[in-house]
């Protein structure tokens, strides 16, 4: 079963309680990450596995290098259908739905394993995230569940025994 | 009684700042030697192993640049921005930066 391991990333300062059986408790504040290889962008850019996003979407910073028809063909938007926004942490946006033309390619520094996924269908955001507030979200390419990438694939997340630390990997 | 307006249609336009950062990175890429993914692969793994480090405690939240292992700016949200400013700053290719969000 081809098994690639993501990245975990944690913040630099990591919160604390008291926890009433014992001691302090460190609360982790996990990620994974990869790295994505996107048509007409010849090296490669973060991307985050978030299985609280229904679609694999990327702010205009980034699709803004691929060009359309070459890389991606839009999908319009059927006749007399209205779209809702997207919504991510602290930003609402309008988007457009495309299908990749290239295959999108995911893996990480520590695997030769690679997800290679063609004709994904993605969310184009209009503009990019506000970044003055913490609780917005970054511009980054965040791997969502529906449209061709992290189907029929398993999130098989544990706890590496000797860190404590949570971690990930993509099973297929 | 009047009916309900009929839902406005989101608009959806391409940011002209954004087309404007493109069109200048592509100039400077043009400037510049084609960095390999064998150039940033090392930067890359340095920058990983860094996250969650206190070293990265001032550039929490922010997308960070790295370059040779060093990180050589940082921006709270416009990594093309960044991307311009270190390649004219370092004069070479805005792309042999990698660039990720510390948060």
């Amino acid at each position: 079963m081809p098994t690639l391991p993501l990245s975990t990333y944690h913040p630099p300062t990591l919160p604390r309680v008291d926890d009433p059986g014992g001691a302090p408790l460190v609360i982790q504040l996990p990620q994974f990450r990869c790295l994505a290889q996107l048509p007409g962008v010849f090296l490669p850019r973060d991307a985050v596995i978030d299985t609280g996003s229904p679609l694999t979407w990327m702010p205009e910073a980034i699709w803004n290098r691929l060009s359309a028809g070459t890389d991606y063909e839009v999908l319009p938007w059927s006749s007399g259908f209205v779209p809702p926004l997207g919504r991510t942490a602290g930003w609402n946006f309008t988007f457009r739905i495309a299908r990749l033309l290239q295959p999108i390619r995911l893996f990480t520094l520590t695997s030769p394993v690679e997800l290679v996924r063609d004709r994904v269908i993605i969310q184009l955001a209009n503009g990019n995230p506000p970044g003055s507030s913490r609780s917005n979200a970054p511009p980054r390419v965040v791997i969502g569940l529906w449209g061709g990438v992290l189907e029929d694939t398993a999130l098989r997340i544990s706890t590496d025994a000797a860190t404590g630390h949570v971690t990930g990997a993509l099973e297929w | 009684m009047t009916a309900n307006p009929p839902p406005s249609t989101p608009e959806f336009s391409p940011s002209p700042k954004v087309q404007a950062q493109v069109a200048e990175l592509r100039e400077l890429e043009k400037q510049f030697p084609v960095p390999t993914w064998e150039d940033v692969r090392p930067d890359w793994e340095w920058l990983y192993a860094q996250f969650g480090a206190p070293e990265m405690e001032p550039y929490y939240y922010q997308l960070v640049a790295v370059y040779n292992k060093q990180v050589v700016g940082s921006d709270p949200q416009d990594e093309l921005a960044l991307r311009i400013r270190l390649s004219k700053q370092y004069q070479i290719h805005p792309e042999r930066f990698v660039v990720s969000f510390n948060g």
